[in-house]
């Protein structure tokens, strides 16, 4: 009984696990995206200065 | 996206109800016997992720398409996270079962070698600094070489005498002969179950990719004039920046 315990924690665990992670990734990369497209291009800004 | 997420959390509901419900305890192994309903599922689901990574590997190395560099990118790690659910769910059957976490047979063994070669492939992803073009490259040769694998795990338990039981879904010209039809039901709807979950994963992952490689653009368009930027960016620096992570 504990092994079959054990191996569908390990299975939802794992899961979720990675769906958290990925989760906080995609934010981080969708917030970095943002950040980038707010911030106004160095050539741009340059050549008009 | 979402609606493929709510069936899929639909049909793994569905098999664990029976799962635990309709299938039939198994008169020999017991209750450890339900952990076949998921270490199968997770090994067709690997097998399928290996399949999609060698597909979007020769289709980069063929094209030179980055929509084929990034599946492989998330095919390989969806693979590898399940290639180690895979290991971990047999050990656990193994030691109720055979009395021992681990042994050196030719399907087990095999199966780990996929797990090192997947780490590897990943770990040469998030690792290399060459030319973004080169790593891909390089990297789809590694898909190619991991994939070799799976021909060799699936037929292992022919070539070699395994403590792993032979085939008892898959037996040429019976599928699904060796289960009475309950466990049969129970594991086709498993199945199914990890099949969407696996889309579900990889349309994840790669979205992830897509977003990375847009940032990745970003900052090389700007980086001739900028030179580096800051540190603790979501996405690796390009080659080539000098960038701090």
């Amino acid at each position: 009984m504990s092994f079959l315990i054990a191996a569908y924690l390990v299975l939802w665990i794992g899961l979720f696990a990675y769906l958290v992670r990925l989760g906080a990734r995609l934010r981080r990369v969708r917030e970095e995206l943002e950040s980038l497209a707010q911030q106004p291009d160095p050539r741009r800004t340059q050549s008009a200065g | 996206m979402i609606p493929l997420a709510i069936l899929t959390a639909l049909a793994f509901l569905a098999a664990l109800g029976m799962i635990f419900l309709y299938a039939p305890l198994e008169a020999v192994q017991g209750i450890p016997q339900k952990i076949f309903y998921i270490h199968v599922p997770l090994a067709w689901s690997m097998f399928v992720a290996v399949a999609v990574l060698l597909a979007a590997s020769l289709a980069f190395l063929w094209k030179r398409r980055p929509a084929n560099d990034r599946l492989a990118r998330a095919a390989a790690d969806v693979g590898t996270l399940l290639a180690t659910l895979v290991l971990i769910t047999g050990s656990l059957w193994g030691k109720a079962v055979w009395g021992a976490w681990w042994t050196w047979d030719g399907r087990l063994t095999s199966t780990l070698v996929l797990w090192f070669l997947l780490v590897g492939y990943m770990l040469y992803r998030s690792l290399a600094e060459g030319p973004p073009e080169q790593t891909a490259r390089l990297a789809a040769v590694i898909g190619v070489i991991a994939a070799l694998d799976l021909p060799i795990i699936h037929l292992s338990v022919q070539w070699w005498r395994t403590l792993h039981p032979q085939p008892v879904v898959l037996r040429a010209g019976d599928v699904g002969g060796g289960l009475p039809g309950s466990m049969f039901a129970t594991l086709l709807v498993s199945l199914a179950a990890f099949t969407l979950l696996l889309a579900t994963l990889i349309l994840a992952r790669y979205r992830l990719a897509e977003l990375e490689d847009e940032v990745e653009m970003l900052w090389l368009r700007r980086a001739t004039r900028r030179g580096s930027r800051p540190a603790g960016s979501a996405v690796p620096a390009p080659a080539g920046l000098g960038a701090v992570r």
